[in-house]
């Protein structure tokens, strides 16, 4: 980790690359990210991320903060790069052999592309939820206690049961399952299911969360849950939420990206994005005038 | 943002919506500033009948205002509008509220005018009431044609100039005040002349309202209770 160079693009007013392309549909000149991309008490520290899949540029030069407790919605149509940006944050990228990450990205300060950084450790501090529910098939207690028996964060059987509950607690599904934890995950309902993948997830006590599309496969009564779980969960983790739902992002998050053929266009407040954006193209986006 | 554009959404249909709430809230300002110009008509020419054809007019603003609400309604639950959409609805429906007071104000300007013809009541004071209706209706005129174009800095200026009708306004009313003390057998007809008086310069207010909604819409900034000077230094000086 080098604090110098972070400080110098800090003092030099995140320059991020000014660009310019073509693109039929939209002649708008590109600029320099707007908004504010930095923010105090940073979780995640991330600068000049530029990743490639083989000789193709996804993402060119994303500097960004996610600040501690935050919930911060990555927005942008289809291939803008917000999902290979957030599968960087626990270095998913890393299964993928053609894929090269540059820049540094800095959790709590340390280097999570250090050589000395185990991705396994990295990901127990960098949970994920990804669009489809993907429980193992293996019962509801099994799911929960899967993380932590590997990771050894119990002593007994007895402290092993109290974390199962209490994550199940935390991801608002114990109720529903407390008489059947024994019965196999994948007999749960769509909604269900993600809630136990998230209860999997914060079992094994992660400082953020990463949720690729959360709730994009499930109905509205299971994602005004996914939701309502996202404002609970808040409190004790970080989350980073990748979203194609722009109402999704506007009603959980607190802080918007908006991304763009692999470039952080605007990040702003919320409230600020989806009123009174200061970009073209986020503009263009949110208002449906392109994606 | 300071361009704005109705069209170009992915949605044609969407696009049109949203004109068409534009356009027909353009067409109620048009009938409220007609209802204004019909009534200082009324006033200048003593005539009863120009003040019961604005009153047979009355409903027309009323029901545009309704129509328009529900369309603007439709448009939240249907689209979920964001940033200068979202603007544009909460700008319109704020408008429709002022355009259909100024409605009213000019009914009951007209009813107003008609008991002072029933009492067969002339004063100079006609004439200087005209002169502040005149400005009141280019301020209107000016505020609409800004709302037509989506030029925030032309509604900076016509909201400034609501300061001189406010003035004009004040000294009119206080020469109406010291006629009734001078002679209390016209203290109702005078009072009367005084509250049509107050009912332009509440236009003017209206118009000055419209011009912020405007700003609001184009700038995304509320100005409402907010000096026009220091408005108009923080964003185009």
């Amino acid at each position: 980790m080098n604090e110098a160079v972070i400080n110098n693009i800090e003092e030099s007013n995140m320059k991020v690359s000014s660009f310019s392309e073509d693109e039929d549909s939209l002649n708008i000149e590109y600029t320099d990210t707007v908004g504010q991309p930095l923010c105090d008490a940073a979780k995640f520290k991330t600068r000049n991320v530029n990743v490639y899949y083989a000789d193709n540029q996804a993402i060119h030069d994303v500097s960004l903060d996610i600040g501690a407790n935050e919930v911060i919605a990555l927005i942008g149509p289809s291939g803008c790069g917000k999902s290979t940006y957030l599968r960087t944050l626990n270095r998913m990228n890393d299964t993928i052999d053609i894929c090269r990450v540059e820049g540094q990205i800095l959790l709590d300060d340390q280097n999570i592309y250090d050589k000395k950084q185990d991705p396994v450790l990295l990901r127990a501090r960098v949970g994920m939820v990804f669009q489809k529910p993907n429980p193992f098939p293996k019962s509801i207690y099994d799911n929960v206690a899967y993380g932590p028996r590997i990771h050894g964060l119990t002593r007994n059987k007895a402290e092993l049961d109290d974390l199962v509950e209490e994550s199940l607690i935390k991801a608002g599904l114990f109720k529903e399952v407390k008489d059947r934890l024994h019965s196999p995950g994948t007999g749960l309902s769509g909604g269900q299911q993600q809630r136990l993948c998230i209860a999997r997830t914060i079992a094994v006590q992660p400082e953020v969360i990463l949720m690729d599309e959360p709730a994009s496969a499930l109905d509205p009564i299971a994602t005004a849950k996914i939701e309502e779980l996202i404002n609970d969960l808040k409190e004790n983790f970080t989350i980073v939420i990748v979203t194609h739902s722009m109402q999704q992002a506007a009603r959980v998050s607190q802080r918007t990206a908006y991304f763009h053929m692999g470039r952080l266009i605007e990040v702003g407040e919320t409230d600020q994005i989806f009123t009174n954006p200061s970009h073209d193209l986020t503009e263009k986006y949110i208002t449906g005038r392109f994606g | 943002m300071e361009h704005i554009e109705l069209e170009k959404h992915t949605s044609s249909e969407y696009n049109t919506e949203l004109e068409d709430i534009k356009n027909h809230l353009l067409k109620m300002g048009g009938k409220a500033e007609n209802q204004l110009r019909m009534i200082l008509n009324a006033m200048s020419e003593n005539s009863v009948e120009l003040a019961d054809e604005l009153l047979s007019q009355a409903d027309d603003i009323d029901k545009m205002e309704i129509d328009l609400d529900q369309e603007c309604t439709r448009i939240i639950a249907r689209r979920q509008p964001a940033a200068s959409d979202l603007r544009l609805i909460v700008a319109v429906l704020k408008s429709i509220t002022d355009i259909e007071r100024i409605g009213d104000e000019t009914e009951k300007m007209a009813r107003l005018l008609k008991k002072l013809i029933a009492r067969d009541f002339r004063s100079k004071y006609f004439e200087e009431i005209d002169h502040l209706g005149q400005e009141v209706l280019a301020n209107l005129s000016s505020a609409l044609n800004a709302l037509a174009r989506l030029d925030a800095e032309q509604a900076i200026k016509i909201a400034q100039r609501d300061q001189v009708i406010d003035a004009h306004f004040d000294e009119l009313n206080g020469h109406l005040i010291k006629h009734m003390i001078k002679d209390p057998s016209k203290v109702k007809p005078y009072l009367k002349l005084s509250h049509s008086a107050q009912a332009l310069e509440r236009i003017g207010d209206h118009a000055k309202n419209i011009c912020e909604n405007v700003i609001y819409l184009v700038i995304g900034k509320d100005v409402r209770h907010t000096d026009m000077d220091e408005v108009k230094s923080q964003l185009f000086d």
